[in-house]
């Protein structure tokens, strides 16, 4: 029996999502802006990516 | 005496965006090359054309964080600037000779700490300027992922419709002249502006210029022609990981990588943040390849790059600092 590879892809999103986010603090106050998109970007990106395992799983 | 020292450090600076220019030539023109749309030799012509147009375009903010940006400008000196440089040529020859495709900026970046460091003390660190090109370490290939991934998205839902299959392949294999035109701009706008941050340091170190002096069309225009004459030379190891190790990609997925990696670069060159070509068109093709499945993605591959980047500036800076004792001893 072939195991199927794991669709790890919203883990990963949530984790640069969390990433991005621990790095606002430390980045220059022009740029924080740019984390904090990047952050709310890997949320929808890892949301989506979760919805669609579960969908493809049913 | 010290002018023959001035000229020859110049000369390094230009030989160092020449390796740069090599070191990255794969960086522009790996998807072109892995997706067959032009040949390897035509394909560096013309990424190294728009290289050297990018003078033209997008400004010299690059320019200025490197020669203000990284350490104070007041403990610049010609062995600083030779300390830096010997650091960044080794850490790339050394990634290029392993076939890794390592970051030319932060090699240099870590050059010019690790040499100012064992100069004068961590207290000429400019934290501001280190803040900003630190966080931007991460967040390259973070944008660049994640505009990558959404260009592939959004290219597969415009040609979920199309009917003619062979007639979207060659619409793409053009449109990625296109998207690698705008990559190697980009490209050369963000690092050929490092070796102009170098010269504009050396000339204001050595009195030659003011604090305040913008960078002088020459050093431009020399800085420009290094970087296309060494992307006409590049290094083809490095394409062969770049193009075929991460990922495999269609033209359709060339185009969205390099269309993700231009943006991020424009943005980056016209805000003065020196990031890594490297860093964000991996990172755009690695949100391409997500598109199928993360198995389509090399993880293997990626986990090699991602220890070159972690050790880039350390590597760098212990080179240089290396270098700075032993002229110093020599001296």
């Amino acid at each position: 029996m072939i195991e199927k590879p794991k669709d790890r892809r919203a883990r990963i999103f949530f984790a640069f999502s969390g990433l991005s986010l621990l790095l606002v603090e430390a980045s220059p106050a022009d740029f924080r802006w740019v984390g904090l998109t990047l952050c709310v970007a890997y949320l929808v990106l890892g949301a989506a990516s979760w919805l669609d395992l579960r969908s493809r799983a049913r | 005496m010290e002018q023959t020292a001035l000229f020859g450090v110049i000369g390094l600076a230009l030989a160092f965006d020449f390796v740069n220019g090599f070191h990255d030539a794969a960086n522009s023109i790996a998807t072109v090359v892995a997706t067959r749309v032009l040949k390897p030799l035509h394909a560096v012509a013309w990424a190294a054309f728009w290289n050297f147009i990018a003078f033209a375009v997008l400004g010299t903010e690059v320019a200025k964080t490197i020669a203000k940006g990284v350490v104070d400008p007041s403990v610049i000196s010609i062995g600083v600037i030779f300390a830096g440089l010997v650091g960044a040529i080794f850490w790339n020859v050394l990634t290029a000779y392993l076939g890794l495709p390592s970051s030319s900026s932060h090699a240099l970046v870590g050059g010019i700490l690790g040499a100012g460091i064992t100069k004068a003390g961590f207290g000429v660190v400019v934290v501001d300027g280190i803040r900003k090109t630190g966080v931007f370490i991460v967040w390259s290939p973070l944008v660049g992922l994640a505009l990558g991934m959404i260009a592939m998205l959004l290219l597969m839902w415009i040609v979920a419709r199309a009917t003619n299959i062979g007639r979207t392949n060659r619409v793409f294999r053009k449109l990625q002249l296109v998207s690698a035109a705008a990559f190697s701009l980009g490209h050369g706008a963000n690092d050929a502006q490092k070796t102009m941050g170098i010269i504009l340091a050396l000339l204001i170190g050595a009195g030659r210029l003011g604090p305040e002096a913008d960078v002088p069309l020459w050093v431009v225009l020399s800085a420009h022609t290094a970087i296309g004459l060494g992307t006409l030379f590049g290094g083809w190891k490095i394409v062969k990981t770049m193009g075929n190790k991460l990922t495999r990609l269609q033209p359709m997925g060339g185009v969205a990588a390099e269309t993700a990696a231009a943006i991020t670069l424009f943005f980056t060159s016209a805000r003065g943040i020196p990031v890594s070509t490297t860093h964000t068109i991996t990172g755009a093709i690695v949100g391409v390849g997500t598109t199928r499945r993360l198995a389509a993605v090399r993880w293997g591959v990626a986990r090699r790059v991602l220890w070159a980047w972690l050790l880039t500036i350390p590597g760098s800076a212990l080179v240089s600092a290396g270098t700075y004792l032993l002229l110093e001893v020599v001296k």
